[in-house]
């Protein structure tokens, strides 16, 4: 998997997602395509067009990217065993954001979750002037919850579950 | 397999583009020789081929 070429000194990240209500998931390989594969998902603010794409309301992008795992060995008389590095599923994103009933995008991520069948693609964009590093992934969501606690404004927590392999990293 | 119909699997899954860039049997030259457009998946597919199947050129031989 290709590694972002560009390095930004400071950037502002956002989480966009595909806008239709039963999307194509771009393949895996185009996860890694900006010009009109990941572009049409990042709204023109974070220097895309947009055409298929949402922005979502979040509080903050959660960490992201890659998990490392171990898988051990062992072989009967061996001294030492064997401890192989490998790549475990992409980072699961929690994601907290003010809870608006009338919001498309977190409407769509409700009716995801309730569906938990829905496979999207998810971009997370870092935005440092007219350069963009975007990180996408095919994911499906897996959690919704609402707080309506009276002492402060209504939040909603969902969970992005990416599927296993199914990221790239492009810029523009 | 050609080149272009692995590129085109490779292009079209959702699984694995390594492991999947890995299995297929294609021919290291014509990987080699073959070009695509930058920032494309065509592009993507073809620098895993690229990575998997490396060619170095035969060596001249001269008869003595």
């Amino acid at each position: 998997m290709a590694a972002p070429n560009k390095i930004l000194p400071g950037f502002a990240a956002s989480l966009w997602m595909q806008s239709a209500a039963t999307p194509t998931p771009l393949t895996t390989a185009n996860l890694s395509v900006w010009t009109a594969q990941v572009a049409t998902i990042v709204g023109t603010a974070a220097n895309g067009t947009g055409a298929a794409g949402v922005l979502l309301p979040v509080e903050a992008v959660p960490a992201f990217g890659q998990d490392d795992a171990v898988a051990s060995f062992s072989v009967a008389g061996s001294r030492q065993s064997d401890k192989i590095p490998v790549q475990a599923a992409p980072t699961s994103m929690t994601i907290t954001a003010a809870w608006n009933p009338s919001d498309t995008a977190l409407l769509q991520i409700r009716s995801d979750a309730a569906s938990g069948v829905v496979d999207r693609t998810f971009v997370v964009a870092a935005v440092d002037g007219a350069t963009t590093v975007a990180y996408a992934f095919n994911g499906r969501v897996g959690q919704f919850q609402i707080d309506a606690a009276p002492g402060a404004e209504a939040k909603c927590t969902f969970t992005v579950h990416p599927r296993g392999n199914q990221y790239g990293w492009s810029n523009t | 397999m050609k080149v272009s119909e692995a590129i085109e699997i490779i292009v079209g899954t959702y699984g694995d583009i390594e492991s999947v860039a890995r299995t297929l049997p294609v021919d290291a030259a014509e990987v080699a020789g073959a070009t695509a457009e930058a920032d494309t998946a065509e592009a993507v597919a073809l620098g895993l081929l690229k990575k998997y199947n490396p060619y170095t050129a035969p060596k001249a031989t001269t008869k003595v």
